[in-house]
């Protein structure tokens, strides 16, 4: 094979370390687990028979070929258990039983969700959808996972992982940011600086009142605002060109821990940090998270793998 | 069969010191091949990359030619590639939606919050306000199925209340409050109530 397609295919199925998958899938499966936790409360209203707006709205809205698990529950008691089904494929997807068949049902649940009822959705969401997506296409229970326990005990050799996943995840990340960069270049409040004021100004964002009305009405918070906003987008514009130069990956990647941080402390926007920053996984040094996952399983009893 | 010639290079003797070696160059990694299970995996990888250009370029001419291939696929997974986050512009305020009861005459004799109505709360973790972001959503031109269905609902409340009988008619309205610029974060304007719905409670 000439050296162009064998480059290729290196960079999508060499080998990588299946610790580090492990970990990854662990912090998957609990961000999945919280964010089904949190959409309980709601599931009547929004996913159940009753719910306010019925299925048949949904579909008159975007066409028959819409699909859900939930449109099979006849009562909101079918509805709760269907939910409680689905968190208990949420765990078994973070412990790693049975992980590829799991990881499956797991989009299934995600996608039946989406389904349902996509107007409730945010960003979040639809990344940990496409996460989930992505650990579907690889043998991401090979470490850490009950799965690599039970292999171990039978003297079987683990699966090789390959790196696919890991390149969908930091390509996704990269269309992400491109495309919210371009958006928000034609857009008044970020090339006039004012857009972070207006995000952590408007009430329904607002985790800490308090302090958000503290920050929009001082003056000095505000032109830390407006340095912050051009911070922001040029950060967002040339995260997918400088995450792939090997000497600028961590000053692109702790810039993105600052941005996702302060969202998440600052602003109720769902899951969409922590999904953001799950992508960051992606980028690290596989072997060094492989071996934090290694001594995690040495914590455990193990190795296994 | 004849004798070997002999070489001038003395023959090692396994008891001698190892000579020192110049450092060997690490052996290149063996070539990936492409089975039949990786082809599908690249397979899928191409498709589902051509998703998201087709999703990426919505709207032109390649995009929406793409898209007639992968759309199915794009709905179904909800794969979709605009990431709008508070872009082009971030919100200027908060709206929420409000049913407004009418009698016969059509003057208004009631209202109500559709769901929470205005919103200022905090929240904890990633805990976030789905009710809300349906009303947020609802208020989108396209969404009229959504207001009609929830219309619908309090209309049957309505119905089933005999000391409601006098109202005939409701209205769905989005109202809204929105703050000053970073000049005068203190000030508050309400925004023109609109009117996103309507549904005939008795005829």
């Amino acid at each position: 094979m000439s050296p162009a397609p064998q480059a290729a295919l290196r960079w999508l199925f060499a080998p990588t370390d299946p610790h580090a998958l492990g970990l990854m899938r662990v912090s998957l499966g609990l961000l999945l687990i919280g964010g089904h936790l949190f959409l309980w409360p709601h599931l009547p209203e929004l996913l159940g028979p009753e719910a306010g707006i019925p299925f048949s709205a949904v579909q008159e809205w975007s066409g028959r070929h819409r699909h859900s698990l939930y449109n099979l529950c006849q009562t909101t008691a079918q509805a709760h258990a269907l939910h409680a089904a689905g968190l208990v494929i949420f765990v078994l997807l973070t412990l790693g039983w049975r992980t590829r068949l799991v990881s499956i049902l797991a989009l299934l649940v995600l996608v039946s969700v989406h389904q349902r009822m996509p107007w409730m959705q945010h960003g979040g969401d639809r990344l940990l959808r496409v996460w989930t997506l992505y650990l579907c296409l690889v043998p991401s229970g090979a470490a850490l996972s009950v799965d690599a326990w039970i292999r171990h005990r039978a003297g079987r050799p683990p699966p090789e992982v390959p790196a696919l996943a890991h390149r969908l995840v930091q390509l996704q990340l990269c269309l992400m940011y491109l495309m919210t960069a371009l958006a928000k270049a034609g857009g008044g409040h970020w090339l006039g600086g004012t857009a972070l004021y207006w995000s952590l100004a408007a009430p329904h964002f607002q985790r800490w009142p308090d302090l958000s009305e503290a920050l929009v009405h001082s003056s000095l918070a505000q032109a830390v605002l407006v340095g912050a906003t051009f911070a922001t987008l040029a950060w967002e514009a040339a995260f997918p060109v400088l995450v792939w130069i090997r000497r600028a990956r961590p000053w692109v990647l702790w810039g993105g821990v600052f941005v996702h941080g302060g969202i998440f402390l600052l602003m109720t926007v769902g899951s969409f940090s922590p999904a953001s920053l799950w992508g960051y996984l992606a980028f690290l040094d596989q072997r060094r998270l492989g071996d934090l996952g290694r001594r995690v399983e040495a914590r455990l009893g193990g190795p296994w793998a | 069969m004849a004798a070997p010639e002999p070489t001038s290079e003395p023959t090692p003797r396994s008891d001698a010191e190892p000579s020192p070696q110049p450092p060997q160059p690490p052996e290149p990694p063996p070539p990936v091949r492409l089975t039949w299970g990786r082809a599908a995996l690249l397979a899928f990888a191409v498709f589902h990359g051509l998703t998201a250009i087709g999703s990426t370029l919505s709207g032109s001419a390649v995009g929406d030619a793409i898209r007639t291939v992968t759309r199915p696929y794009e709905r179904a997974v909800g794969v979709y590639q605009d990431w709008p986050m508070f872009a082009p512009n971030a919100p200027t305020g908060t709206f929420w939606l409000e049913v407004v009861a009418r009698d016969d005459a059509f003057e208004e004799v009631d209202r109500w919050p559709l769901y929470s109505g205005e919103v200022v709360r905090s929240e904890v973790l990633w805990g976030y306000d789905r009710l809300h972001k349906l009303e947020r959503t609802l208020g989108k031109s396209n969404r009229k199925p959504g207001r009609e269905a929830l219309l619908e609902r309090e209309c049957q409340r309505v119905r089933a209340d005999p000391a409601r009988a006098h109202i005939k008619l409701l209205d769905l309205e989005e109202r809204g409050r929105k703050r000053g610029g970073p000049a005068q974060p203190g000030t508050w304007t309400d925004k023109e109530p609109e009117l996103v719905g309507r549904e005939r409670c008795r005829l």
